[in-house]
């Protein structure tokens, strides 16, 4: 925002050193003297000197705030967790998205591949009945070596002679015999 | 000396900007603007959205969708061992649009394309230049080719896919399969029966398309890809049937008949081995069959007189009318008349006193009629009723010609019509039917129906579909069957059938020389002749039966001279298929 003010300088020149304690409100001493119980180590942030203005002179941080109400606390701790799911499940609908199209992309790749090896299947199996007709049709089966199969090229075998059942032994309930285990281990 | 800053601040003149005064007028002007425009926006998405709602949606969806519909084929028929013997296959109609091609020339694709499509670059380019759409470029063309013209990525050529039936064993099972025409309609033979389990079922689904053109498969339903491998097996077997066709074309061109054909049956359960006609025809080429008679399967469709090869059917009738028994003897006269019609033997001889395995190895007329006028005329007629005369034989082959038995009554009142009976006359009957009859007696009386067709299995063997089978009817005892097989089995020993023997086998057979009806009625022709042997092997362990018909063989047509070869050879060809051990005599 652009304030128009006008040129001629109506800053008021306060002097820019450390408010002594006398000037400050009242409600700004008892919190510079809460500020002051406060170990240094806390909180507040050290004061930064600045260069090029007078040694004493320290940036010092604002006053520390009220402590937080429970509830305004618990909604702040929502709000982040709400922030970290917030981020995965975008995270998760990209990566989701992305799943999605590489799939239907897979899927006609696929598809494209099935219909391929489909008509070469189809055509190899009409090469090969073509192949097998044409050269049943058209050659002489002489020229091979070959003879129609006759009763000559039966080998007539009577059938083996009845065994009689092969005796399993007894292997009752009280048995002595032990599984045979290997010894060296 | 440095000249300290100065610390006073110098009043300069005010400049005053001009400002821009807010004013009511400049509000309610641009007001006014946004307000138009909105409206005109508004105005715009009605248009659009109301007017043009339906126009737009039909673009919108030409655009961004697709018909995906994948080939579905006619399911392929293979033979008992799994040869193919009928399948589908993809085949493109193509249209040339020379509207479309862009950078290139008419003439640059002509000469692009023709020599794919086997045509004339100059006549193609005539073509293009003559029409800006919808030229028919070819149709019927195969696969790879379209895939050749398809990479070459020219624009305004459109395929159509439509499919063509291939048989690769071109005309060996022409009568058994029938064909499929270029309409995809089924004529006749196992397309036309079996229709119902062989026909696609065509799936297809609309999918929305990217930008790019790939497809988007949401919506596929389950199983949409998925395609069954299942086939029709037949009980036909591939080498038999071409030993056969083979076999039968010579035998055919050897005694110079009309056409010819051979069954081959296992009267275990009826089904059928080898079917063969000839001549035939090709069933991918059906149109450049020579005789339309080719097309037809004449061992179902033609009715014909089976003469001798009946005996044996009516001597096994006699013997289980129980009038005949098996060590009777009838007096062979040579000629007998009955009812005032004489009635001869084909020689004219008179042999006097004959026993059964005499009348048949003779194929005595007058014996056949003695044995017949032993049974009285209803109990002949029942039998020849119970034996499934005059009916359908139903095997699974469509246009089955149903017989053809001379009505009860006539039966009852004419005593000539038993007496012809006997001897195989006056009566009609399918090849098919004379093969099924035979069946009976070779696997010991029992009634099977002829099929072809063994089910529907896929490629790993497992079955889908098969053939309700009833229990077969016992018709005869097999104790009479056995005997009636050992006196045919004296008919090709030392009687007529001499022709059929195949050293190392026995065979039971039966001659059977008929005359055909003469043209123009009254009477059978005296030149004309259909010859016929059936054969059962092996006698001492029966399963075969081998049918043979000649149709008007020239010069000395007998059964015995012209049929019996064939079979003699055809029962070889069967032997070493089956593997059927030599045959051993009777103990």
């Amino acid at each position: 925002m652009v304030r128009s003010a006008p040129l001629s300088s109506s800053y008021t020149s306060r002097p820019l050193r450390n408010p002594a304690p006398s000037e400050l409100p009242p409600s700004a001493r008892t919190i510079r003297n809460a500020a002051r119980r406060i170990p240094q180590s806390s909180r507040s942030p050290v004061a930064i000197p600045l260069r090029g203005r007078s040694l004493r002179s320290t940036l010092k941080p604002m006053p520390d705030r009220m402590p937080l109400p429970v509830w305004l606390r618990a909604l702040k701790k929502i709000e982040n967790l709400s922030v970290l799911v917030a981020f995965s499940l975008v995270g998760s609908a990209v990566l989701t998205y992305g799943w999605a199209v590489y799939s239907q992309q897979l899927w006609g790749k696929n598809y494209s591949r099935l219909e391929t090896l489909r008509r070469d299947e189809r055509q190899l199996l009409k090469g090969s009945e073509l192949m097998k007709n044409n050269i049943a049709r058209h050659n002489d089966p002489k020229q091979y070596g070959l003879v129609p199969r006759s009763s000559e090229h039966i080998v007539i075998m009577p059938p083996a002679p009845l065994r009689p059942p092969l005796s399993t032994g007894n292997i009752g309930p009280e048995s002595k015999t032990k599984p045979i285990a290997p010894i060296g281990y | 000396m440095v000249r300290p800053y100065p610390r006073r601040s110098i009043a300069r003149q005010v400049v005053a900007l001009p400002e821009a005064k807010p004013t009511l007028l400049r509000l309610r002007v641009v007001w006014m603007l946004l307000l138009v425009s909105c409206g005109l926006l508004s105005l715009n998405l009605m248009r659009l959205q109301v007017f043009q709602a339906a126009d737009l949606l039909t673009r919108a969806k030409q655009q961004q969708t697709t018909l995906l519909k994948p080939f579905t084929p006619r399911r392929s028929v293979v033979d008992r061992n799994g040869n193919a013997i009928a399948m589908d296959e993809q085949v493109y109609t193509v249209f040339v649009h020379p509207r479309y091609f862009d950078k290139k020339s008419n003439q640059e694709v002509a000469n692009l394309l023709a020599p794919l499509v086997n045509q004339n670059a100059a006549d193609l380019q005539k073509k293009f230049d003559g029409s800006k759409t919808g030229i028919k470029l070819t149709d019927q063309l195969e696969e790879n080719t379209a895939q050749r013209i398809k990479d070459l990525r020219i624009d305004g050529v459109d395929f159509i896919p439509a499919s063509r039936r291939v048989y690769p064993q071109q005309d060996l099972l022409a009568n058994i399969t029938g064909y499929v025409d270029l309409a995809q309609k089924s004529q006749g033979g196992i397309e036309t029966t079996y229709e119902q389990l062989l026909k696609p079922l065509e799936k297809s689904v609309r999918l929305n398309k990217t930008g790019s053109g790939s497809i988007l498969p949401e919506g596929v339903p389950n199983g949409f890809v998925h395609q069954d491998d299942r086939r029709l097996q037949l009980t036909i077997d591939n080498r038999m049937q071409r030993a056969v066709q083979k076999i039968v074309d010579r035998q055919v061109a050897t005694f110079k008949a009309k056409r010819g054909l051979v069954i081959v049956m296992d009267s275990e359960d009826g089904s059928i081995l080898s079917m063969v006609n000839s001549p035939t025809f090709d069933p991918n080429e059906y149109w450049n069959v020579k005789d339309l008679a080719a097309l037809k399967n004449w061992g179902l469709t033609d009715l014909y007189e089976p003469g001798s090869t009946f005996k044996p059917i009516n001597v096994a009738i006699a013997l289980e009318a129980g009038t005949v028994k098996l060590g009777d003897y009838f007096n062979d006269t040579g000629s007998i008349t009955v009812g005032g019609w004489p009635i001869n033997n084909s020689d004219n001889a008179a042999r006097g006193s004959l026993s059964l395995t005499d009348i048949m190895r003779y194929s005595s007329n007058v014996g056949m009629v003695r044995i017949a006028q032993t049974m009285q005329p209803s109990v002949y007629y029942s039998w020849l009723e119970r034996v499934g005369i005059g009916q359908y034989t139903g095997i699974d082959l469509p246009f089955e010609a149903q017989g053809y038995l001379k009505p009860r009554n006539v039966y009852m009142t004419s005593p000539i019509e038993a007496a012809t009976t006997a001897f195989g006359q006056g009566f009609s009957m399918t090849p098919i039917q004379l093969a099924k009859l035979h069946s009976m007696l070779a696997n010991g009386g029992k009634m099977v129906t002829p099929h072809v067709v063994k089910g529907l299995y896929d490629s790993q063997g497992r079955p889908f579909w098969e053939p309700k089978q009833s229990k077969p009817k016992q018709i005869f005892s097999p104790k009479n069957t056995k005997a009636i097989l050992r006196m045919m089995e004296a008919v090709v020993d030392s009687g007529t059938g001499k022709a059929a023997q195949v050293p190392g086998f026995r065979v039971a057979g039966k001659t059977g020389t008929a005359q055909k009806a003469a043209e123009g009625g009254g009477g059978y022709s005296d030149s004309r002749f259909i010859t016929s042997f059936v054969g059962i092997f092996p006698v001492d362990n029966p399963r075969y039966v081998v049918l043979s018909v000649l149709d008007e063989p020239q010069g000395q047509a007998y059964g015995g001279t012209t049929a019996a070869p064939i079979v003699s050879e055809v029962i070889k060809v069967v032997a070493g298929i089956e593997k059927v051990p030599p045959s051993k005599p009777d103990p």
